[in-house]
């Protein structure tokens, strides 16, 4: 363990303390946010604590999780998940602070807003840092999910389910492409350990799967950033709140696909193919996703499509780096200018889109709308926001001289010299030429496009359009006076757009001490030099990109101007486009509705056929497993029946068997609980006659729980009704599957008692039972101490059945908690014998807990025998003992399990492993094992009680 | 013996099959139970009939096979709970019906 683990721990341990119920009333005095703010302030200190001393430096940490498989946890920080990571948790300390004052609802939302978002800040960091393909997946699909939580946040809204829906399906269905993709690539390299499968990189460029892998991984890329074709799920993202779409859907997790890209781009720009999607990708998306953000009239749906296209950005940006390692004459200045700026461009992006989404969220909280057509006169009313969204927006279309237009320059300069390069192997120059300025024709009508909408949005939320004497249509007047608004609320853009002026004024430094030291380890396998670019300029003298940016501001002011129009001329194109576009949307709902008709269809079957159905199809991989197994000769049917039937175990097997049939075919509710009981007082009188005391002990006593449970429950109940007779006779088919199954697992258990493909690992418990363990009892030394892992999971099932139990049957909180009405008195004699005869059992029991370890018994059958003692009492007795147990058996339960874990942890304390047992008195044989089986007493003792009781205070 | 366990396991899962597969919740509930049964037989068969002596350390000899026992012992604990999580759902759903027919008629 080192420190460094805490950076991707905490927030999931923190997003799990808030995720406790009880921490809502434990906590009345400290707001949640204070618990999240913590998290990213305390993290930041680690990093810089443990800040890696040299760019090349790689940090590996590795959580054993099952070391024989060679299947850990493999986590590696160097210096681009360092970037990444500072991003992360900065922009998150941001967005808790701001999500503190705009997050209005109840304290129960805040718990679980604040938990869901550490999740994925852990999530993302996980993304980061594992250098294990496998892991990295399974935080990408955290991501997705917690995404998917968060935008349905406020789930009783309109259209927030549908968009998370959308949202979840299309991410996830990428993360299942990058899974494949993982597959495909540990199949070519024989590992899943990203350093090595990059040190393999030239070694596989020509395997038949290197293709295959890179689109693969270019889907969950593209579903994860949301680029075009995988863009519409992040405008219908955005009913979510406004804080999570600046950190999610702008700043973040959207750029896991970049942090891919960058990771990645050693092994697979090997590829051609690779730096074309990329270019061509980017490009498409920068454009689509500018003009149809030029249309839009809500401003949270402007500004994600204003994502969708600024990631297109980057990601043509990428591509253009990403020739570094294809093309042979690398004039190394224009990769470099290529890597420089998709980073400069990523923060860029982050702060100026997280700065205009949160002033997007001010507006909304205080005039409660965020439709363009509404909004209009806003500066008078709250200037200081305004100041900021207008700066925001200045960068973010690129006005000179902020940070946008130098990025932007960048832009035009690696198309230009992208046309004017011929690289391609695989396309002809002219091909090459062509796609070089089609793209570069497009980036130029998407600028148009950032200029149009960012324009628009500026002059109608800042103008006075039509001379309405209200900001807001339907406001009166009055509301014209100056909002305060809330501090909090303003410190996180303030923040941002102060950040974005120091990347603006001083990109240079910005370069230098924080892209560069990055980029030099992203880029180490090309052999570029990064530091090319410096210095950088504004001004690049009469070039054909300068003529592009005039050209661009030029047709962006008409835009503006015209704007109404560009609106009317945009929606007709639209409905022509209609036809052919909007198929696909409406392809993608037919299939979507197909999907829920499908499980509705299933829902609505009778749960008897759906049993039915599973279990045909488990029957038929059955038969077919067994048929293919007996080709192999891997068993013959010649049973291995070593021991003579003697009369009473066969009389025994008989009454298992015609007491079974009989519950079969029973028609009232009694008849079947007892004959129920008799299969099971039966089956342990068989584990007795098969040398299993432990097991009989367990059995019989659980017999008593269970008629005692079930009658308690249906006391009253009405009778199995008699089936329907049906007027057409037919195949009894539920009949014929049970005789099938039982044909098949009789012959399963025969075939199973000769085929033993290796020895039985039982020899070694026998053998170590007295020495290691100190136990003659091998049963119980298995369940506490070889395999006391197993056990305390299954007391934690039991425990949470219990509970489930008690929750479910609890009464509302908002009705008054009725007494039980008083059961009849039973008889005197009754009440008191039964009394004596609980304390017997009681003392019985603790024989058997204590003497567990070498003669049979332990601390499941100790507790519930006890409880079958306390049931017994509560059954004919039910007034004195609800006055004599006042206490909550659940908490007798819990205490158990707290016990049980205590014991199995503290060796932890002393270095020891999980569960190791201790000699607790020296020189006397009494071991940590029994403080662990009497955990599993109690946890049983208060389940079974706890259960009865709530059972019986329904009746 | 074998054969007689085998049959029994055969008639346990197939009684329990059947019953799963009814309409009534604690028809389903004695299903459960009696597969749990079934599995359990299985696996204490699985391990060997009579191949020793109990599985207590008291002098040198084989011993029976203590894994599947300590497996069934695990499994008896869960499935006792499942069945009272089972029955729990059936009083409840028992309820909710009577109230609806009630409310209705």
């Amino acid at each position: 363990m080192n420190a460094l683990h805490l950076v991707w721990l905490l927030p999931f341990l923190m997003g799990g303390v808030l995720s406790i119920p009880h921490m809502r009333r434990w906590t009345k005095l400290l707001h949640p946010g204070s618990f999240a703010v913590f998290v990213p302030l305390f993290l930041l200190f680690i990093l810089y604590m443990y800040r890696l001393p040299t760019a090349d430096t790689v940090v590996y940490l590795t959580l054993p999780w099952i070391p024989a498989l060679d299947w850990n946890v493999y986590f590696a920080f160097d210096a681009i998940a360092q970037w990444f990571s500072v991003l992360i948790i900065a922009f998150g300390l941001l967005i808790f602070v701001y999500a503190w004052a705009y997050m209005q609802q109840s304290r129960d939302e805040h718990f679980r807003f604040y938990a869901l978002l550490l999740l994925f800040m852990g999530a993302m960091l996980g993304i980061v840092w594992s250098d294990h393909l496998l892991v990295m997946v399974v935080f990408w699909e955290c991501t997705s999910v917690t995404s998917y939580l968060l935008i349905a946040f406020w789930h009783r809204e309109r259209g927030a389910q549908a968009g998370a829906q959308r949202a979840l399906v299309v991410t996830v269905s990428g993360g299942l492409a990058l899974l494949a993709s993982a597959l495909l690539i540990y199949a070519m390299t024989g590992t899943f350990i990203v350093s090595e499968v990059l040190a393999q990189a030239t070694a596989i460029s020509q395997h038949a799967l290197f293709l295959p892998a890179m689109i693969l991984l270019l889907i969950g890329v593209w579903t994860k950033s949301a680029q075009v074709p995988f863009h519409a799920w992040l405008p219908g993202a955005m009913s979510a709140p406004t804080p999570v779409s600046a950190y999610l859907h702008a700043a973040t997790m959207v750029k896991a696909g970049i942090y891919l890209v960058v990771r990645f781009t050693p092994l697979f720009a090997t590829h051609e193919g690779w730096v074309w999607s990329l270019v061509i990708g980017g490009t498409v998306t920068l454009f689509w996703g500018a003009w149809c953000a030029v249309r839009q009239h809500d401003l949270k749906a402007l500004l994600a499509y204003s994502t969708v296209s600024q990631l297109g950005f980057i990601y043509a940006l990428l591509g253009f780096g990403a020739g570094a390692w294809v093309i042979d004459r690398p004039p190394s200045h224009v990769y470099a200018l290529a890597w420089v700026m998709a980073f400069y461009h990523l923060l860029h992006h982050a702060l100026s889109k997280g700065a205009l989404f949160l002033t997007v969220g001010i507006i909304d909280h205080t005039v409660h709308t965020r439709d363009l057509r509404r909004l209009h006169g806003l500066f008078k009313r709250m200037p200081l926001p305004s100041v900021l969204m207008l700066l925001a927006t200045a960068a973010l279309v690129g006005l000179p001289p902020l940070s946008g237009y130098l990025t932007k320059e960048s832009l035009f300069i690696l198309y230009d010299f992208w046309a004017r390069t011929p690289f391609s192997i695989v396309f002809s120059g002219e091909t090459q030429r062509m796609v070089g300025y089609v793209t570069f024709g497009l980036a130029i009508l998407a600028s148009v496009g950032t200029i149009g909408y960012g324009g628009m949005m500026v002059v109608r939320i800042f103008g006075n359009n039509g001379g309405t004497q209200s900001p807001i249509d339907g406001v009166p007047p009055h509301a014209h006076a100056r909002q305060k608004t809330a501090l909090p609320l303003l410190v996180a853009p303030l923040v941002l757009v102060v950040a974005l002026l120091g990347l603006s004024v001083f990109p240079q430094a910005v370069v230098v001490s924080w892209i560069l030291p990055m980029l030099s380890v992203a880029t180490a396998s090309a052999g570029i030099a990064v530091d090319a670019v410096m210095p950088l300029h504004l001004w690049h003298g009469f070039t054909l990109p300068f003529f592009a940016t005039v050209f661009v501001f030029a047709l962006g002011t008409v835009l503006i101007v015209y704007r109404s129009f560009v609106h009317t001329q945009l929606h007709a194109v639209r409905r022509k486009f209609r036809l052919f576009v909007v198929r696909i949307v409406l392809a993608w709902r037919r299939g979507h509705a197909a999907l829920v008709r499908l499980v509705c269809t299933w829902n609505q079957l009778e749960t008897a056929t759906q049993v039915a159905i599973f279990l045909v199809a488990f029957l038929g991989v059955g038969a077919w497993a067994i048929v293919g197994f007996y080709r192999e000769g891997a068993f013959s049917f010649q049973f291995a029946l070593r021991t003579p039937i003697v009369p009473h175990e066969a009389v025994v097997c008989l009454t298992i068997g015609l007491a079974a049939v009989f519950v079969a075919f029973v028609r009232t509710t009694f008849t079947l609980v007892v004959g129920l009981g008799v299969v099971g007082a039966m089956v342990s009188l068989l584990f007795v006659l098969l040398q299993a005391p432990d097991l009989a002990l367990t059995q019989l006593v659980i017999e008593t729980v269970s008629v005692a449970l079930l009658w308690t429950a249906l006391a009253n109940s009405t009778p199995i009704p008699p089936p329907v007779r049906r007027v057409r006779p037919r195949l009894p088919w539920r009949a014929i599957i049970s005789l099938l199954v039982g044909a098949v697992m009789t012959g399963l258990t025969l075939l199973l008692l000769q085929a033993r493909a290796f020895e039985s690992i039982a020899s070694y418990y026998v053998e170590n039972s007295v020495p290691l363990a100190h136990g003659k009892n091998v049963v119980n030394v298995i369940l506490v101490d070889f395999r006391g892992l197993d056990t305390l999971l299954e007391i934690v099932v039991v425990a949470i059945a219990a509970w489930a139990i008690v929750t479910l049957l609890e009464q509302p909180a908002g009705s008054a908690r009725m007494r039980p009405p008083a059961p009849p008195e039973h008889d005197i004699i009754l009440r008191t014998s039964t009394k004596a005869m609980a304390g017997l059992l009681v003392f019985y029991a603790m024989d058997l807990l204590l003497g567990g370890h070498n003669e049979p018994g332990g601390g499941f059958v100790a507790g519930l025998l006890t409880a079958v003692a306390f049931i017994v009492v509560l059954l004919t007795d039910a007034s004195w003992f609800y006055r004599a147990f006042a206490f909550s058996f659940l908490k007798v339960m819990f205490g158990g399990l707290v016990l049980a874990i205590a014991t199995a942890a503290v060796p932890l304390l002393f270095n020891f492993p999980f569960l190791k047992h201790a000699q607790l008195v020296p020189t006397f044989s009494l071991y940590s094992t029994l403080l662990f089986d009497l955990g599993v007493y109690f946890t049983v003792f208060g389940a079974t009680v706890a259960s009865v009781v709530a059972l019986r205070q329904e009746e | 013996m074998e054969l007689a366990l085998s049959l029994t396991v055969g008639v346990l899962f197939a009684t329990g099959t059947y019953l799963v597969m009814q309409q009534m919740l604690l028809r389903r509930i004695a299903g459960a139970t009696l597969l749990s049964h079934g599995v359990h037989v299985l696996l204490l068969t699985m391990g060997g009939v009579k191949t020793g002596a109990l599985p207590i350390i008291q002098d040198d000899g084989p011993l029976i096979d203590p894994l599947p026992q300590a497996l069934i012992l695990t499994s008896i604990v869960i499935s006792f709970g499942l069945t009272a999580f089972l029955l729990v759902f059936g009083v409840l759903s028992g309820k909710k019906t009577e109230g609806k027919s009630s409310h209705e008629g």
